[in-house]
């Protein structure tokens, strides 16, 4: 059974499949699934820490600026190396499935 | 879906799960989330497997040296059997935003260690009051 550490996870850079950052592990979005909690995406980026923290990086600033994380699908996420975990497409690939 | 427990449908892990307060069956403070463990499975997304506690898992978070030196300390002067609390998401009955309710009881698992160590080595050791005849007092069952 192969497993990961979630607080381990979390700050991790992330890069894509050309090797360029896109953005650290800040969050883990799940949902409970039966008896099971599954994990269904990944938010990364400085948005999803002020997400998690409940603030917006522009309401911080008193500019009215909202900045979504990166969601990441689990299917998405290569984490077959836990410390570099990889994206299995480009950012905007991603974008672009919004 | 129906929920299968009193978990919310939506959860941020990080937010929602790590460092909560955990509580047993009987709402016993037990310790908090220290580590969470997801099981990576083919085809499918990764599910929670199982919650951490324990002074090794939080030394972990900061750095792995930290975490040899906890793990030495408790060897060395610990009374835990174990280094770290592993409790299934079966175990999961409750998750609200004060607290994670475990189907456990807190006197049973190790994380109750230390509190049986000194029930047994200090507080049986302290005399109980005397009567006014001098005899001491029955133990309380």
């Amino acid at each position: 059974m192969k497993t990961v550490h979630l607080e381990l996870l979390l700050g991790c850079k992330v890069h894509d499949p050309e090797g360029r950052r896109v953005g650290r592990i800040l969050e883990v979005h799940a949902a409970p699934e039966g008896k099971d909690c599954v994990v269904r995406e990944y938010l990364l980026g400085t948005a999803a820490l002020l997400t998690r923290l409940g603030i917006s990086a522009g309401r911080l600033v008193g500019l009215p600026i909202h900045r979504e994380p990166i969601r990441v699908p689990w299917d998405q996420m290569d984490l077959s190396d836990p410390e570099r975990p990889r994206l299995r497409c480009s950012v905007e690939e991603l974008k672009r499935g919004k | 879906m129906p929920r299968e427990k009193g978990v919310p449908d939506d959860l941020e892990l990080a937010r929602d799960i790590l460092d909560q307060q955990v509580v047993d069956r009987e709402e016993i403070k037990m310790g908090r989330v220290d580590g969470l463990v997801l099981e990576l499975r083919e085809g499918q997304p990764p599910r929670i497997d199982h919650l951490e506690m324990g002074a090794v898992v939080l030394a972990r978070r900061l750095s792995p040296r930290l975490e040899r030196w906890v793990d030495g300390w408790r060897r060395r002067f610990g009374v835990r059997k174990v280094a770290r609390y592993k409790a299934p998401w079966s175990d999961v009955v409750e998750l609200t935003s004060y607290h994670l309710k475990l189907d456990v009881a807190a006197l049973d698992t190790p994380t109750f260690d230390w509190e049986r160590w000194l029930r047994d080595h200090v507080i049986k050791h302290i005399p109980r009051p005397l009567k006014g005849n001098g005899e001491e007092e029955e133990k309380e069952q």
